[in-house]
């Protein structure tokens, strides 16, 4: 499986959650966290290096695997004004 | 950690994985936009354990990819959180993009660069300015530098140097001054100048020109501007012509 760059695998956790923005429940999430392993791995690229970063595929790890790292996560809802 | 078995730069490692979380935070609002949502979730903080070796090549960390058998790696931990406009302002380095930085300074090996940006030295006028105050040995011991290489190298960024001479018209039509432009002309006191070893009165002076008020027949010859002993530029200079047919700009070096 193909490590992707760390920036399209939060984009797709992180988008996952965006259906929860969008109901008006009375009660609603507005923080997560998350502990995930992840496979690591810096690629060169011509603009530079890009920090991939993904869940590993298998769940288990052989001998010849390097170990797994660990992304610990913060997420919290926010106005899109804030950002802009 | 796996993939390159190259070793890559710390502050490289760190920006690679801080334009991945940028990228993550630009795609979020953007898809919050397009489905028009007021809310959205932004990464606030981030935290990552990854097992490398770290390797100090040349005064430069680099972290290499733990292999399978690398037991005994160390656990690099890297925790990020986000920044508002604010906070980078209230951090930000005030610099001057004009500014020389001393990375861009050749006649520093780029091993001492990298020593003096650790002592938090960024640009040359830092630099300059910390050897006014502190002198070449307290530089040295700072960045764990060899003096007599750090002196060499400072002897070379404060050496004044003269790139245009110029006349100008002084308060009365008929005063005509000298207005020198280089680098490094003036140092803690105003520079000692001649023309043909006669002393010329200083007017103004700063590190980039020096304005001077000669007698009549000091409008040519060779001027000397000293900043301090042992600091000091010679040029030759002829702009009598240029006074007796029209008042204006001349040569120099």
């Amino acid at each position: 499986m193909r490590t992707r760059p760390l920036g399209d695998m939060l984009t797709e956790v992180v988008g996952s959650l965006l259906d929860l923005s969008a109901v008006q429940n009375m009660v609603r999430a507005t923080s997560l966290e998350l502990t995930l392993p992840i496979d690591v791995k810096v690629n060169h690229s011509r603009g530079g290096l890009v920090f991939c970063a993904d869940v590993p595929a298998w769940r288990w790890r052989t001998e010849w695997d390097p170990p797994f790292g660990r992304l610990r996560l913060k997420l919290e809802e926010t106005g899109r004004e804030i950002e802009e | 950690m796996n993939g390159s078995d190259v070793a890559v730069p710390i502050e490289d490692f760190v920006q690679a994985l801080q334009a991945q979380l940028d990228r993550a935070q630009r795609a979020m609002h953007m898809k919050a936009r397009n489905l028009d949502l007021p809310l959205t979730f932004a990464v606030k903080d981030i935290s990552i354990d990854l097992r490398t070796q770290v390797e100090v090549v040349k005064n430069q960390i680099r972290v290499r990819p733990a292999g399978p058998s690398d037991h005994d790696a160390s656990v690099l931990h890297l925790t990020l959180t986000t920044v508002t406009r604010p906070m980078i302002e209230e951090n930000a380095f005030a610099m001057d993009a004009t500014e020389e930085r001393i990375d861009e300074v050749k006649d520093i090996p780029e091993e001492d660069r990298r020593k003096l940006e650790w002592a938090g030295l960024q640009t040359v006028r830092q630099l300059k300015q910390l050897h006014d105050q502190e002198g070449a040995a307290t530089i040295g011991r700072m960045a764990d530098l060899p003096v007599d290489r750090l002196r060499k190298a400072l002897q070379k960024m404060v050496q004044p140097m003269v790139s245009r001479v110029e006349t100008e018209d002084g308060e009365s039509p008929a005063q005509k001054l000298l207005r020198i432009r280089g680098q490094n002309l003036m140092r803690q006191q105003v520079p000692k100048v001649e023309i043909e070893g006669e002393p010329v009165s200083v007017l103004q002076a700063n590190e980039r020109e020096v304005l001077l008020a000669p007698k009549a027949h000091q409008f040519g010859g060779v001027l000397t501007i000293e900043t301090e002993p042992n600091y000091a530029t010679q040029t030759a200079f002829d702009l009598r012509p240029a006074l007796v047919s029209a008042p204006g700009k001349g040569g120099g070096e």
